[in-house]
This record gives structure tokens, sequence and C-alpha cells, in this order.
């Protein structure tokens, strides 16, 4: 199966802003059934790419734009064929616990067995554990998992708007409601609470509401991979409550999403920026379509200006010299 | 033993001190015999205990390295040594050499105080020392680049993984990229103490962004203005050469014949700002902040009237999580967006790496001497102070039983913050801080209290033993080098053990002897 | 040398400049206020509260209020212990730019008028204290003078001091010349300015003590020796700019010297007649005030605030 995305981003700025610094990870990875056709990113202002790969494994590309602007405008545009998923069986055996053991766990899963900045035990989210039954993980360790991806599904409402990007999962948790990268913060920090490896996922979805997801299609996904001794790095979606499977196409992943926002950047001067997204995700023997589909996501914060006398004084004195 | 009279040139207000120094009696002229500790002026208060005195042995004998100085001591007229020593403090103060202190609510510049009585080390001490430190560093690049690498030293079992890995200071981005010379630490200034039966240990490293090298010079020429005759007939080696030194260093880091190179500060109200400054001032090298620098298609470069100019080793002095906004925190406005992909692409140099915290953390401290032979197929020629981490059960409850005789220390502070020293903490502080250790022990390591040798210091009116540390800076490029001498902190407060300036305590100039 | 630090030093000079001319005009004010009338002398009084900036902070009209708000007020960013502490600021940033002379003479004048208030002054000999200060200026321009190197960085102080100066003064001579004050200036008044720019000697060994309007309009405009004349400050400015940024492109400099040329040329052929009895007086000083200001922003542009992509 061949899926072509294109990924818009559009920062629009309040004032000509300047000096703006931008990471990108958007290009899909090649790993298993997955592989990287082509890729290609644009950018507006035009600007000299560059590319390296972070610790793990995700390509990130870079760029600055120095001359005062008061757009940035990204624009990636990838071929990504989907090879055959090999069926899981519906539970593993009764063995699998005992596979999480020293031998089989390497440097690699260490840094998704510890909390991590978003995916982190908290009282609220023992309190949802214990009120679900999730305390403990039920059965064989895929069944667990499988249980637990259903559960979040059906206990908590998909609504954009009630948190954002920066949300600790407190608030979708007292809100019963979230997005996609809040469940899939639930979902990791409960999975390592029983000690199952766990990582974020950051990528595309093809199709969205029409297939029955909740999610919309049009912007990107994001979801979570666990660690099975006997079949190494499984995808659940707990956002629809399906395993991640043809469908789901991987761009970036890491220990949750601080390690792995499509774009981040800085950028000097005293400027709202606004930021609208729009995906689009298709077979490729689907004509492109143009992008007046933009629609706005939500208003960023700009970030902090110069600080006043005072607070330089007060970061500056922080710098503690041994 | 006469004292030669020179000729004296115009030397400004060095001319005052001289003449006293040219124009007094022979100094062994009046004395009946070295003097002693508690019995000779102007030492009769001195007070002999436990822990090691640097001048005199255990009977009250004064040390031969320390004969020329005691004796001069001896013969100084009652006001004089007081007048030397506020003639030193002055002289501080016009120069500017000032140290802001964090706890100090009103925030004013202050100087760090200056005892004018040398610390003097023999030519075979200092040896050891350097040998032992040479070792260190080796030792603690190869470790830092086996844990950005293959890790071996955790595949081995040597150390626990978590310790690593979980260490905040462990800097994952730093995988995979190489480093100029392998030499991730160029600028460690290591603590050494000397234990109650004369050895030398190290009490711990700093090799994030060591400072105090500034005052090491500093003293030197303030103190060898106030005894010429006494540093000339000790025969102390110079360590003026420090900052072509550190420049050396630097240098080496770069394969051009043209090195440009950067100090970065956070800025005129750091502590430590007067040392970047001076630094940078002595090195001929440009000081600049953050927001001096822009990297632009990942190359790195400063903002001047003429233009942009490139960057090629950037000497800073300023914390990983604040040097790029991109790559660490966000909210950092000291650091430069971009700087570390530009070092991750090899187009800057940054010096120290970024990431070598995690050679200081406490907690591995208790492992260096197995890194050393774990890598270096050597023993160790330093030794350390036993440590407990709290992190092992059995070395949990040990310390819980014993907090009032161990010093525990927060793994991953510097600078005295996060520390109880158990003897000296009431039954309440002591309480409290067992509750931390119990509901955190991964965080805390303990260590018996050591006695700090004692070395003569000017308090009072008087020459009085008081406790100090020492900390020689150790630069490390294409090659190791480092400078015959060291800053040698005291405690200011009588019995006390804490020598940090940011805490208020003084130091000292330290003289190695060169035969 | 970097932006930042020139952009501190010549902001230091711009301050300190600022400071020191409000505390002229303060003290030549108070000391000449006992030989006029009460209207007179408050109508003076406003006409220095306008040249300063400091209109919206006077709530009285009375000399004690006026001199509060123009120098001790500390919600007036032009008044002088504003200005003071702002010089000492940037100052501080760049100290190691400093000699320890300057940097101590301006540390200890700013420290030493923190405490000080308008009443604490008031009632013995006020202008005293400003008489002082004055001759702490004269000692801080001699140290700037013979204890820096008169490197880039200095020149980037004199640019500052330079360009405050043709500011201060043309904005000093509108307000005597432009006619926006209701009283119009009496023969005191015209001895005053003189003395507001310690041009009353230079100026009668030049022209007597007849006073006439138009010759001190014309000497404070086209002097090119005194000191304090906007024809001598251009000039100052003018070669201050073509002794900084010594690396920079020449594309990039003839931005800057272009507009500093054409400022110059306006001063050198200007005349004091010419422009008088064409009423044109008003409208001369508005030019020379914006071309210095265009000047600032293209000197910004061109060696500090530039951005790179002036390089690219």
């Amino acid at each position: 199966m061949f899926y072509s995305i294109r990924h818009v981003t559009r920062f629009r700025y309040s004032a000509p802003v300047r000096e703006s610094v931008m990471e990108l990870r958007m290009q899909p990875r090649s790993e298993g059934p997955q592989s990287l056709r082509s890729f290609q990113l644009v950018t507006q202002p035009r600007a000299q790419l560059f590319a390296y790969t972070d610790q793990f494994g995700n390509a990130v590309y870079h760029f600055n734009a120095v001359r005062e602007h008061e757009e940035l405008r990204i624009e990636a545009t990838a071929v990504v064929e989907l090879g055959n998923f090999r069926p899981l069986p519906e539970a593993a055996d009764a063995q699998e616990w005992s596979r999480y053991n020293p031998l089989n766990l390497t440097n690699d899963h260490f840094d998704f067995m510890e909390p991590s900045r978003f995916a982190r035990m908290s009282p609220e989210l023992g309190a949802y554990m214990t009120a679900n039954g999730l305390d403990e993980p039920e059965g064989d360790a895929l069944s667990a998992l499988k249980m637990l991806n259903t559960t979040i599904r059906s206990t908590l409402e998909y609504e954009p708007g009630v948190t954002e990007v920066h949300s600790p999962v407190e608030h979708a948790l007292g809100a019963k409601r979230g997005v996609c990268q809040d469940f899939a913060h639930i979902m990791i920090a409960i999975a390592r609470a029983w000690k199952i490896p766990a990582r974020y996922v950051s990528g595309y979805l093809y199709q969205g509401r029409a297939h029955g997801d909740r999610a919309d299609g049009g912007a990107t996904h994001a979801w979570v991979e666990a660690w099975l001794p006997s079949f190494g790095w499984v995808g659940f979606d707990p956002t629809n409550g399906t395993l991640a499977a043809e469908r789901h196409i991987r761009a970036a992943v890491g220990r949750d999403y601080a390690d792995v926002p499509p774009t981040r950047g800085t950028f000097k001067g005293i400027a709202q920026s606004e930021l609208a997204i729009a995906v689009q995700v298709e077979p490729t023997q689907a004509p492109t379509r143009n992008d007046d589909f933009l629609r706005i996501a939500r208003p960023i914060s700009s970030p902090a200006p110069t600080p006043s006398m005072p607070e330089l004084y007060y970061r500056q004195q922080q710098q503690q010299q041994q | 033993m006469a004292l030669q009279r020179l000729t004296l040139s115009g030397m400004g207000q060095d001319i005052k001190i001289h003449n006293q120094d040219f124009g007094g009696p022979d100094p062994s002229i009046g004395l009946a015999h070295l003097p002693r500790a508690g019995e000779d002026t102007p030492y009769k208060a001195y007070a002999l205990g436990a822990a090691y005195d640097e001048m005199f042995a255990r009977d009250g004998s004064l040390r031969s390295h320390y004969e020329q100085l005691g004796i001069r001591l001896a013969t100084l007229a009652p006001d004089e040594l007081l007048r030397r020593q506020q003639a030193c403090e002055l002289s501080f103060l016009q120069q500017g050499i000032t140290f802001t202190l964090y706890n100090d609510a009103q925030q004013t510049e202050r100087i760090i105080p200056t005892d004018l009585l040398p610390r003097i080390i023999t030519a075979r001490e200092w040896d050891r020392i350097e040998r032992g430190l040479k070792q260190r560093i080796v030792a603690l690049n190869l470790f830092l680049r086996d844990i950005y690498g293959e890790a071996r030293v955790l595949k081995d079992g040597i150390i626990p993984r978590s310790m690593i890995f979980g260490s905040r200071h462990y800097r994952r981005e730093m995988r995979g990229i190489s480093v100029p010379h392998d030499a991730y630490i160029n600028v460690c200034g290591t603590d050494l103490v000397r234990r109650e039966n004369g050895a030398f240990v190290v009490l711990e490293d700093n090799l994030r962004v060591p400072s105090g090298v500034s005052y090491m010079l500093a003293n030197r020429d303030v103190v060898r203005r106030a005894f010429p005759a006494v540093f000339r007939s000790v025969g102390v080696r110079p360590i003026e050469h420090y900052p072509q030194a550190l420049l050396a260093t630097l240098k080496s880091l770069v394969s051009l014949e043209d090195v440009s190179i950067a100090v970065l500060t956070p800025g005129v109200f750091n502590s430590a700002y007067f040392e970047h400054a001076f630094l940078a001032r002595q090195m001929g090298v440009e000081l600049v902040e953050g927001r001096d620098l822009l990297v632009n298609d990942n190359i790195v470069y400063t903002r001047t009237t003429s233009g942009l100019k490139r960057v090629d080793v950037v000497y800073r002095r300023i914390d990983d999580d604040f040097i790029d906004p991109l790559a660490f925190r966000e909210d950092s406005s000291l650091g430069v967006s971009g700087l570390f992909n530009a070092y991750r692409a090899g187009n800057v140099v940054i010096a120290n790496a970024l990431g070598t915290g995690i050679a200081d953390d406490k907690a591995v401290y208790a492992y260096v001497p197995q890194l050393i032979r774990y890598y270096l197929s050597e023993d160790p020629i330093l030794g350390q102070v036993e440590t407990f981490l709290c992190r092992e059960p059995k070395a949990l409850s040990h310390v819980l039983a014993n907090l009032d005789k161990l010093v525990v220390k927060a793994v991953g502070e510097s600078g005295g913050y996060g520390m109880l020293v158990g003897p000296h903490a009431t039954s309440e502080e002591r309480a409290k801080f067992a509750e931390r250790l119990t509901s955190e022990p991964d965080n805390y390591i303990a260590q018996p209290t050591i006695q700090l040798s004692t070395a003569p210091t000017f308090v009072d009116g008087t020459v009085d033993a008081r406790h100090v540390d020492l900390r020689p800076f150790v630069l490390h490029g294409s090659e190791t080098t480092i400078v015959p001498g060291a800053l040698t902190r005291v405690a200011i407060r009588k019995g006390s053990l804490v020598v940090n300036s940011s805490q208020g305590g003084g130091s000292k100039d330290t003289w190695v002897v060169a035969r | 040398m970097l932006s930042r630090v020139a952009d501190s030093l010549y902001w230091m000079a711009r301050y300190t400049e600022r400071a020191e001319h409000t505390a002229r005009l303060i003290a030549v004010k108070l000391e000449s206020m006992i030989e006029q009338t009460h209207e007179d002398a408050m109508a003076s009084w406003k006409r220095v509260a306008t040249a300063l900036s400091g209109e919206a902070f006077v709530k009285q009209e009375d000399a004690f209020d006026i001199t509060n708000a123009l120098a001790f007020e500390r919600t007036n960013p032009s008044s002088l212990v504003s200005s003071l502490r702002l010089a000492r600021e940037n100052a501080r940033h760049v100290r190691e730019q400093l000699s320890t002379e300057v940097w101590e003479h301006l540390n200890r004048l700013h420290l030493r008028l923190q405490p000080v208030t308008a009443r604490a002054i008031w009632v013995h000999q006020p202008a005293r204290l400003f008489r002082e200060v004055l001759e702490e200026f004269q000692a801080l321009e001699g140290v700037t003078v013979s204890t820096l190197s008169h490197g880039e960085g200095w020149y980037f102080l004199e640019l500052g001091r330079y360009s405050e100066r043709a500011q201060l003064i043309s904005r000093l001579l509108d307000v005597h010349f432009g006619g926006a004050s209701k009283v119009q200036p009496g023969y005191f008044d015209w001895i005053v300015l003189l003395k507001f720019c310690t041009a009353f000697e230079p100026y009668t060994k030049l022209y007597t003590a007849a006073v006439h309007p138009e010759r001190i309009a014309g000497f404070l405009l086209f002097d090119e020796e005194f000191p304090h004349a906007v024809r001598f400050a251009v000039h100052r400015l003018c070669d201050a700019l073509t002794r900084v940024a010594p690396g920079a492109p020449p594309p990039r400099k003839a931005a800057v010297e272009r507009l500093a040329g054409r400022l110059r040329a306006a001063i050198d052929y200007g005349q004091i007649e010419e422009l008088m009895h064409a009423g044109r007086l008003a409208p001369f000083l508005e030019e020379i005030s914006s071309s210095c200001e265009q000047i600032h922003e293209a000197m910004y542009a061109a060696y500090i605030s530039y951005g790179a992509e002036a390089v690219m």
C-alpha cells in the first residue's frame, strides 16, 4: 500500500520576527513494514536545510531564517510504502511476563521504562488506574495492553481544545476528555508502571472520522508502542482503541511528546504567533488537493520577550559556577 | 639567613610594603629557636587538633618547608601583618575582584576574603598530586566517550545503568557525537583534601563550569608582593601562565592556523562574571553573552560592528540546560538557538563538552577508582573519601543509623547546598534530612566527616589554624596541562569545614615548592 | 567590537550628555531666577521644562515643582536621576571596556544623587548641588578623554555624546525661537540661553555684550569652534562615524555616511540671516533633529541591530 502525505505548517506572527530557528520531525521512518519512498521539504522563506539523526533514530531537519518575516511556512511531502503486518495472536503466552528480564531488556529499553516529562505517575493518574481496574495488569502482557488501550478509549472522550500542547495528563484526566497526545501519555505512563517499555509515536493516520476514527484525518496523530519480548514493539492507538497497523504512518518515536514535536523552534521579536496545520494522507492514486483547507489549530502564546532587568539579573545569577 | 637588599625601582604602591621588608632587621637575629605552635608569637594561640596541620607537626615544631615563612611572621612587627592584610584587601577591591553571594539579600558586591598567609606544598607532594590528576582526567574522558558511545562500562556491569541513564546530567543528545581528541573535559577543578594521616585524597571533581582560577592568580599576585623575600627564598613555581595554557588547550581542539575563540558568559550579574572577563582579557579573546552570538546555516558567529565573525571554539561558562533554547530549556534567554546543532555538525567546538556533568555526579564519584582500573588497568594514584550510596539499601540503613557522624550530599548539586553536616546539625535538622533520605534515597550519598587539614590563617590579629582544601586546575586538550598551583579555600569560621566562597569561605595563595 | 558593547557605550554617552545638560539648565535657572519677575521666571522655567521634554511631569507651576520633576522624578525617563541611572546601567554592562576611573566617577555620581530630594536641598542654595554635579561631569569628561584608549569604543562614546548634544541644543533653540512659547523671551532670557550652553563668555568675546537674538541663534547653531554649538557637534559626530566599524563592508558604511554628509552640508552652508528673515529657523531646527534621528537609525541598522541579513 502506498500513501502520499502532505503536511503543511504555517506560523503567522502579529509583528515581524527575525532569526527563526526551527527543527522538524516529519520524515516518516523506514522500519519494519514501513519504508519511506520519497521525502521533500520546502520552506518559506527559503532556507538551507540541515539534517541529523537523533538518539531515537528519528530524522531531524533544521533550518534558520535570519531576515525579518511575518510568516513561516513548511511543507513536507512524503511517499511511504506500508507492507503487510504480521498478524498478532490474540494473547501472549503465560511466560511472556517472565521475559521482561535483564537478559532481554537492553540499554535501549531503559529510556522507555523511566518516567518522562509528560508520561509519569501522579496521584490523579493513580486514581484513574484504580477506578478502572488498571492498578495491576490483567492476564498476559499483550492482553493487558489491549485492555488498557480499549479502556482509555472508552473512559475518555475525544475533544480538542480542552487540553493544550504542554498540558500534563492531569488536565485530560480531570476533564475526562482530551486528544490523542493525552491518551498516548496516559497509556505510556501506565504501561511503564507495569514495567513494560513504552514509547510515544508521532505520525499520520489515514482517513480519520470516515473510518470510524475519533480524530480527524487532517492533523498529525499520536499513539503508543509497547515492547513485548516475543513480538517487539507493538503499536496501540488508544484514541481509537485499535492496534496501530496499516493506516498508521510512523514519523518519529520518543519517550513522549517532548522528544518528538513535529516542529520546534525559537525566534526573536515581540509577537504573538498563530499556528495553522494541514495534513493530507491519501493512497497515491488519489490526486493531491491544494491547501485552501488550512484550518487554524490554536493560537500559541508568544515566547517570553527579552527579560526585564530584574529578571535578567535573576537568570544570570542562577547560573551556578562550581 | 640574611635578607638581600635590592634596589627599588618605581613600583607604585608596592614601595611601601617593600620598604618594610628590606629595611627591617635580619630576621634570624632575635630568635632563640624556630617558633613553635602554642608557644611563640604570633602562634601562641595556634590550636593544633586532630586534623593534619600544614605548618606545624603534631609536636608543635615547624615543618621544614614552612620555616622561612614561620620565621618571617615571627619577626614582623605586631601591626605589620594586619597592615599587609588590609593592603591585600584594598588591592582586591580596587581591581574590582568581587563576587556576588547567592544568599545575600542585598546583592552587594563583596570581595572573597583572601588570607595573605600562603599555603605551601612540597615538590614531592605536588608530584604525586599532578600524576594522580592526570591519570584521573584521562580515565574520566574515556568514561565519557564510553557512555556516550558503546557504553561497555554498563554492559560489563561496572556501574549500574540506572545511575547513568537516570541522571539529569546525562545528555542523550551527546550519543554518537565525536569530540576533538575525545577530550570532553577541557577544564577541571578537582577538590582535594588532606586527611588526618597527611595523604591527599580527591573530594570531588568539578568539570562542568569550574571556577576559581582567577582567584588563584589574583591571590598569587597580591601575596607575592606581601612576602617578596620569603617567596623568593622558598622558590615557588610560577603559575601566571595559566591563561596562556588555557588558550593553548582551547586552540588544540581545532586544527586550524587561526582559531577564533569566545568566552561565553551568562552576563554581568553572574557571581563569577569577573573571572569570565578576566580570562577573556588575559587570553586576548572576546567575551560574549548568548545574545552576541548567532547561528546561521549551522555556523556560529559573533555580532560585531564590522559584521558577523565566525567562532570556532566556545569556552562556555553556562550550564548545559541553558546553553541552547532549541536543544534544551526553551525558556533560557542566556543561550544561543542552534548552537548544539552546529556543535553536532562539527562546525564549532564547545569546551567543556556538553554532558560532562555525569562524570562529576556525586554517585559516580564512588566508582571513579574502579573506572581508573577499568579503562587504564592501573591503580588509582589518588585515593578518595569513602562514600555510601544511599541507593543501596545496606548503605542507606548505615547512613540513617549514623547521621550524626556523616556528611550527606544531594547527588548532582554543587556549591555546598542540599547538604547535611551531621555532627554540626541539630537533631531536628537531622530528622528532616532523614525523611528526605528515605523518600528519595537514589538522590543522596554520604561520607564520613573528614578533618580537613588546617593551615595558618590570619584571624583576629593573630595566626591560627583554619581548615583548608585544595583545588588545582587541570587542562586537557590534545594533551594534559596542570599549572603548579591551586586555589586553597579556607573556612574562615573556626572549626567550620565549609570552604565554599558562596557560603562565606575565603581563599589563599598556594605555593608549590620547586625543589 | 561586539555590537552589544558598542550599543551600551553609545547609550552611556547619550544619557551622560543628557544628564549634564539637564543639570546645567536647572543650575542656571536657579541662579538667575532671582533677577527676574515672577512671570518672566515662570515663562523661562516652562521653556526649560519643554526643552527637557519634561512638561508632562510638572504638576504645579513653581520653581520647586519643576526642579523636582526635571531633576529627581524617577518616573520621568529623562530626569537627571533617570538619565544618570541609565548611563550607569549601560556602563556597568561594559565595565571591562571602561577604565576604573571612568566607572568609579560615574558610579559615584549616580550613588550620590540617588538619595537626594528636592525638599532636602531647597532651603539652602539649591543651585549649589547642581553646580557640584556639573563639576563631577567635567571631571568625568576629563577621565573619559584621558584614561580610555581612543579606539572604536571611544568613538562610539563620541558618537553618542555629540548626537545627543546636537539634538538637545537644537531643541533648546527651537523652544526659544520657535514661537511655541506664549511669552516671548526678553533680554535677560537671551543671556540665560547663552549660559545654558556655557556660551556667555565665548559669545561676548566674539560679539561684545550686546545681546542680539539673531546673533545668538547664529552662534549656537553655526559656530565651528564652540563645543556647544550644533555645528561643532555635527562635525564631531561625522568624524566619529568615520572611525567606528572599521571592518564593515563599504556599502554598509556608505548608507550612514551619506546621511551624515547631508546633515553636515546643511549645517555648513546654513546662514542664520537667511533662515530668520525667511522665518525658516524652526523648520531648519526640525530638520537637524530629524536628520540626527535618521543617522541614529541608520547607524543602528548598519552596525548594531543589523541581523545577519545585512551580511548575507
